[in-house]
This record gives C-alpha cells, structure tokens and sequence, in this order.
C-alpha cells in the first residue's frame, strides 16, 4: 500500500470512528482528555495493522476499533490506578483437540444463542476470541493489540474458549445429540 | 481447522456466523453516531496529535 492510500484511509478511519472510540474511552477512564490520549494511543496500533484492515466504513471495522480503544483505555486505567493485573496462570494448554461444541449445533437459531453466550464472557475473553477467529490475527498480534503477553493471550483463549464451551453445554437447547455432521 | 495449530475453532461457519451477530449486538448498544457526533462536536487537541502522529509516520 503505498503511502498516500495509507494516509488516506488513516484520515477516513478517524473520520468515521473517532466518535465511536472516544466514547468507548470515555466510559472507561471518566476522563475526557485521558479518553483522547487513548484513542491516539489506539490509533498508533491501527497504523501497525493498517494493512489487515479491510473497508473503513463497515461495522467490521468499526468493531474492530472498538475492541482495539477498550483494551488501550483498560490498561491506562489500570496504570493510573497502579492496579497489579492479576498474573493469569500459565496452564496446560491444548491445541483444540476433540469436537468444538459447535459441532453439537444444528440449527441456524443456534447463531444468536451462541452469541448471547459470547456476550456472556468477560470482554478480555470476548475480545481475544473475536480477534483470533474473526478478525484472524495471531496470538502475538493480539498481545500487541491488547497490550499484554501472547502467552496471556493463548491462556484467555483457552479460558475464554473453555467457558463458552461451557456456557453452552449449560444451556439445554445445546444438550443432546443434535449433530451437525 | 487451523492446519498450522490444530484448532478446530478456526474457521468453524457456526463459530464466525456467532461472533459476526456478536460484533453487531455490539455495536448496538452504542449510542448512534448522530448522538456521538454532537457528543463530540469538537476536538481540537485530538485533531491535533492525529495531525502530528501523521507527520511523525511520514
């Protein structure tokens, strides 16, 4: 991508999600001024990955934006509050063997259950797992992305992907032997 | 599946179709930018370091 485009779709992503990520800040750090600061502060991100972003005005993208201001504002307000981020536990990790509990799903009514259970997570579960699966980045992007380790991010994917699995395994409409293939 | 790790979450139709009406759920919940704009009518000082984070990238 040569400069100029780059320059311009920096421009339209401002134009057209500043709002929306200024809000997102605001709510977390109750600050104006810190809200700007971080929305820059994502916006030096979005340059790093300017190339993996695709139509600037799509919800897509502005999703995108979202997840990526959130976790910047997060980690200020967890500076500014000289808060100490729990170290989460390096575990045993598997690589995703077995069955998803996708694969006890039939119906397209499942899509919106599935969903809400994604919106049952804490965000730093929701946001890993949208990043890997739906925006495809690699577990080092992301950490890049979220501000954190890649090891931090491989365990909140496997937190993340063990507490949907089980929020769906809770749920009776996922129960049963409904298989999809 | 991602052939490279072996996690069969990658790629899943369902899992992609779920997170997509995630994303949307999401950002509903958002005010709308008409609201957001008149929120955020002016911002100078943003307008600013994005100006001066443009040169910084040149």
């Amino acid at each position: 991508m040569e400069f100029d485009e780059k320059s311009v779709k920096l421009e339209q992503l401002y134009v057209l999600h500043k709002n929306v990520m200024l809000y997102t800040a605001e709510r977390i750090l109750r600050d104006y001024q810190l809200a700007e600061d971080a929305v820059q502060k994502a916006f030096m991100k979005v340059l790093d990955n300017l190339h993996k972003i695709g139509e600037p005005d799509c919800n897509k993208t502005r999703a995108f934006l979202v997840i990526i201001t959130r976790n910047v504002a997060i980690t200020m307000y967890n500076r500014q509050k000289k808060q100490a981020v729990p170290i989460e536990e390096i575990e045993q990790l598997d690589c995703g063997e077995g069955a998803t509990p996708f694969d006890l799903v039939a119906s397209k009514e499942s899509v919106e259950e599935i969903a809400q259970c994604i919106g049952q997570l804490d965000k730093k579960y929701a946001d890993v797992l949208m990043l890997k699966f739906y925006y495809e980045y690699s577990d080092s992007e992301i950490a890049d992305l979220v501000q954190t380790s890649p090891e931090n991010v491989r365990v909140r994917l496997h937190r993340g992907k063990r507490k949907l699995t089980a929020l769906l395994k809770g749920d009776e409409r996922f129960n049963g032997s409904q298989n999809r293939r | 599946m991602d052939r490279r790790t072996g996690d069969k979450w990658s790629g899943d139709p369902l899992l992609l179709a779920a997170l997509r009406f995630y994303m949307e759920q999401m950002l509903g919940e958002f005010p709308c930018e008409e609201e957001l704009s008149a929120k955020y009518q002016n911002t100078p000082r943003l307008d600013c370091m994005m100006n001066e984070l443009k040169k910084a990238w040149r």
